[in-house]
């Protein structure tokens, strides 16, 4: 009887060894999973592409028709027919004669995860924003009016997850 | 006396293997983290999604099976993602493009085409 009981007892204390180890070895596991995790981070280039692809929509030829973005001034990405366009912001301001128009398409706060790190001073740089801002002459068609003008273009690319 | 010695090194056998089970498992689930397998993965489906996304319609991407990346067994576009099976590891999220034209995936014997229309 006092054997089964000892038998008994022995089993438990195993379960409860096994618990523990099992739990160190979770812990190896979760560091090796910390250490070895490495993300490579291609939204600065994303926003180099898509800057391509915006500038060719808007300035075909160099020349910016006004007309052309009747009803689309807050629809820029789907009027230049890019997919999957959830994670980016992009702003197009057109100067000419002292006069400005905008076009932009997406939510604007995307950078809220660079503002922390500016704040903070540091790099979660799996949440690192793509940006890239760039500036370009053309020739401005207004009510079939030619004029000489530029105009510059924000590409904001947020996380995929 | 002798029974006793018996039991106990039975128990410590048992509990010997079932430590090296335990262990056995988390470090071989490690060691797949430290082969690099997901950053090569990685690596390949970014890289792919890049040139999918800058490339104009018309252009066909050859990627060899036989790659520096490790063994590419198979190449997927899905709901805009592109998906890059490495060393016949499983990918789950993928990495999406956004070109505006419709790209397509060609299986050959020792490459992949992707094509972009």
């Amino acid at each position: 009887m006092k054997n089964k009981k000892a038998v008994a007892g022995e089993g438990i204390l195993m379960i409860y060894r096994l618990i523990i180890i099992s739990f160190i070895a979770l812990i190896i596991l979760g560091l090796a999973a910390v250490f070895y995790d490495y993300y490579i981070n291609v939204r600065d280039a994303e926003a180099i592409i898509l800057t391509k692809h915006i500038v060719n929509c808007v300035a075909p030829e160099g020349v910016v028709d006004l007309e052309r973005f009747e009803g689309y001034e807050n629809k820029l990405l789907d009027f230049c027919g890019i997919k999957n366009n959830d994670r980016f912001y992009v702003n197009v301001k057109i100067f000419m004669n002292n006069k400005v128009k905008e076009l932009e398409q997406g939510d604007a706060g995307i950078g809220w995860a660079e503002n922390i790190n500016e704040k903070s001073k540091t790099k979660f740089k799996k949440y690192e924003i793509g940006n890239y801002n760039s500036y370009y002459p053309a020739v401005i068609k207004n009510n079939s009016e030619l004029v000489n003008g530029n105009f510059s273009v924000n590409v904001l690319v947020g996380p995929e997850f | 006396m002798k029974n006793k010695f018996a039991s106990i090194l039975y128990q410590v056998i048992i509990h010997l293997i079932l430590i090296g089970l335990i262990f056995g498992l988390f470090i071989l689930a490690a060691s797949e983290r430290a082969n690099s397998r997901s950053v090569k993965q990685q690596i390949l489906e970014k890289q792919i999604a890049l040139m999918i996304d800058a490339a104009m319609p018309g252009t066909t991407l050859i990627v060899e099976k036989q790659n520096t990346y490790g063994n590419v067994n198979k190449l997927e576009i899905k709901d805009g993602k592109v998906f890059a099976f490495v060393n016949n590891g499983i990918s789950l999220s993928g990495y999406p493009y956004f070109s505006k034209y419709n790209v397509s995936v060609e299986n050959k014997k020792d490459k992949i085409l992707v094509k972009i229309r």
